[in-house]
């Protein structure tokens, strides 16, 4: 009976544990050290350049 | 007289008090050289102090202070000098954040002015952690922080921010992330405060990220294009997209993900800078993400394979691309590929000393011989190498998805060769990896 239930409890796990979509990982770019949107209007602020510097 | 004509300067009394007191002077001392009584500079440093600059200079030339701000306006004028030496090491102008520098330093000669010294101090730090010099930040901030509870709410934000920064990348997502936090709301207190700060709003995320909570990734960053729409966020969009469209992938929403990072791909190709390599090599991983997700092994390597050329070689990037291209061949059952493709992640982790990778190159070793042999007692050897001593120290990385990919193998191993009991207990790790990641803050695991 014991061995019925485990293997139940497997089959039913393994189903949940095959269908769990996270197999793989991705990577995401560097956090940023400091702000960009906060900087006075003499050096641009927040713009398209700012984004182009991080890249 | 003091104030009697002209009211061209407004010193803070406070200001005036501390830097006579600093520089051990009475107010007898500073009367007779102003030429006024003692009570008006009593009442001065009780208050407000109104002068005109002639006045001002004396004052400074008293306490032989003269390249130092002293007025309201010299304090408002010297912190905008601040913001652009900090402009200067944002955009790594580093010469002439170098030459600026000079002319800021002098603050740090005026221990009364100590908002305008930590301010300064802050952006050394910033400057450190751009610089990698990642001890020399860390005994900074260390410094900083016996004066928190003095801060103004404009230096805590700087604080917080930079701490978060520091523990970021020394991985410690869940420390990063309460920082972050705690700047958000130092941010959105201080005079100035931008109406959105997408850079921290990012940093948030990635923290979430790093945690290995899609949902909560998701939800954050949603609500913030929601909130502050296209104009607001197009400074930070391509990063956010990046963000949103692995965190999509981790919980199946795979078509919407690849439609973002197609559009990402497009846009980070647009830039003509010599450095988006490492933006497009990220995205071309997680199209690889994408298609290993979704078991076509074959696609997955394709855009590996282009993600690594794209990489610097040794980097963190380039050695999680490599581990998963090893992956996808060795479930293609290219054996032989794989363990040379292995060869190089050891060398070059080996190289790197990166503690993380070597254990990685190890977990994959085993994988392979688990795949290329499973009847042998060798592959018993490796599924219990991985099951004690790998899953453990992912857990505490917060590798959660190698760890998924990982139990799954196992999970299936054991039950394949009579060990119900090692399946049970692989299937139980997976599930509460699943539970924390669906459920749980990473704080409270």
């Amino acid at each position: 009976m014991k061995r019925k239930l485990i293997a139940i409890f497997l089959g039913v796990s393994m189903v949940l544990c095959v269908c769990t979509p996270v197999i793989a990982d991705g990577v995401r770019p560097p956090i940023f050290f400091m702000d960009g949107d906060d900087a006075p209007s003499h050096l641009g602020g927040a713009d398209d350049s700012f984004e182009q510097q991080l890249l | 007289m003091l104030g009697a004509y002209n009211n061209n300067t407004i010193l803070s009394g406070y200001r005036l008090k501390l830097i006579r007191e600093w520089r051990n002077k009475s107010q007898a001392e500073l009367a007779e050289f102003l030429e006024c009584s003692v009570e008006e500079i009593q009442k001065a440093e009780e208050d407000l102090f109104q002068c005109n600059f002639e006045q001002l200079g004396r004052v400074k030339k008293f306490f032989d202070i003269e390249d130092i701000p002293l007025s309201d306006e010299e304090v408002r004028v010297f912190k905008e000098s601040l913001y652009y030496w900090r402009d200067l090491i944002r955009n790594r102008k580093i010469d002439e954040a170098t030459d600026f520098q000079e002319k800021v330093s002098s603050i740090v000669q005026l221990p009364p002015c100590m908002d305008l010294v930590m301010l300064y101090r802050q952006f050394e730090v910033s400057d450190c952690l751009l610089e990698n010099h990642l001890e020399a930040a860390e005994e900074k901030l260390r410094e900083l922080e016996k004066h928190l509870p003095s801060m103004d709410a404009e230096n805590q934000y700087y604080f917080y921010r930079n701490s978060g920064s520091l523990k970021s990348v020394l991985r410690y997502p869940s420390e990063a992330l309460k920082d972050f936090l705690k700047a958000l709301t130092f941010g959105e207190a201080r005079e100035n405060a931008p109406i959105f700060n997408g850079a921290l709003y990012y940093n948030i995320a990635s923290c979430y990220f790093d945690l290995h909570l899609p949902h909560q990734t998701i939800a954050f960053l949603e609500q913030a294009l929601d909130a502050h729409g296209d104009d607001r966020t197009k400074a930070y969009r391509l990063h956010f997209d990046i963000l949103l469209a692995v965190s999509y992938i981790r919980i199946g929403r795979v078509q919407a993900a690849k439609a973002l990072l197609s559009k990402c791909l497009a846009r980070a190709e647009g830039a003509l800078n010599g450095q988006n390599g490492l933006i497009i090599g990220q995205i071309l991983h997680n199209f690889g993400f994408a298609h290993r997700f979704l078991g076509e092994w074959a696609e997955a390597i394709d855009y590996l394979n282009k993600a690594a050329t794209r990489l610097s070689e040794g980097s963190e990037h380039y050695l999680e691309t490599m581990y998963q291209i090893v992956w996808c061949t060795a479930k293609m059952g290219r054996y032989p590929q794989a363990l040379n493709a292995l060869e190089r992640i050891k060398e070059l982790s080996r190289y790197a000393e990166n503690q993380k990778y070597i254990l990685l190159s190890e977990t994959l070793r085993c994988f392979i011989g688990l795949c290329q042999a499973p009847a042998t007692a060798e592959a018993k050897e490796n599924a219990d190498y991985i099951t004690t001593n790998v899953l453990p120290r992912l857990e505490e990385a917060y590798e959660y998805t190698k760890m998924l990919a990982l139990c799954e193998e196992l999970g299936n191993y054991y039950e394949k060769f009579g060990e119900p009991s090692k399946a049970l207990d692989v299937i139980k790790t997976s599930h509460s990896i699943i539970k924390r990641m669906l459920y749980q803050g990473g704080d409270e695991k």
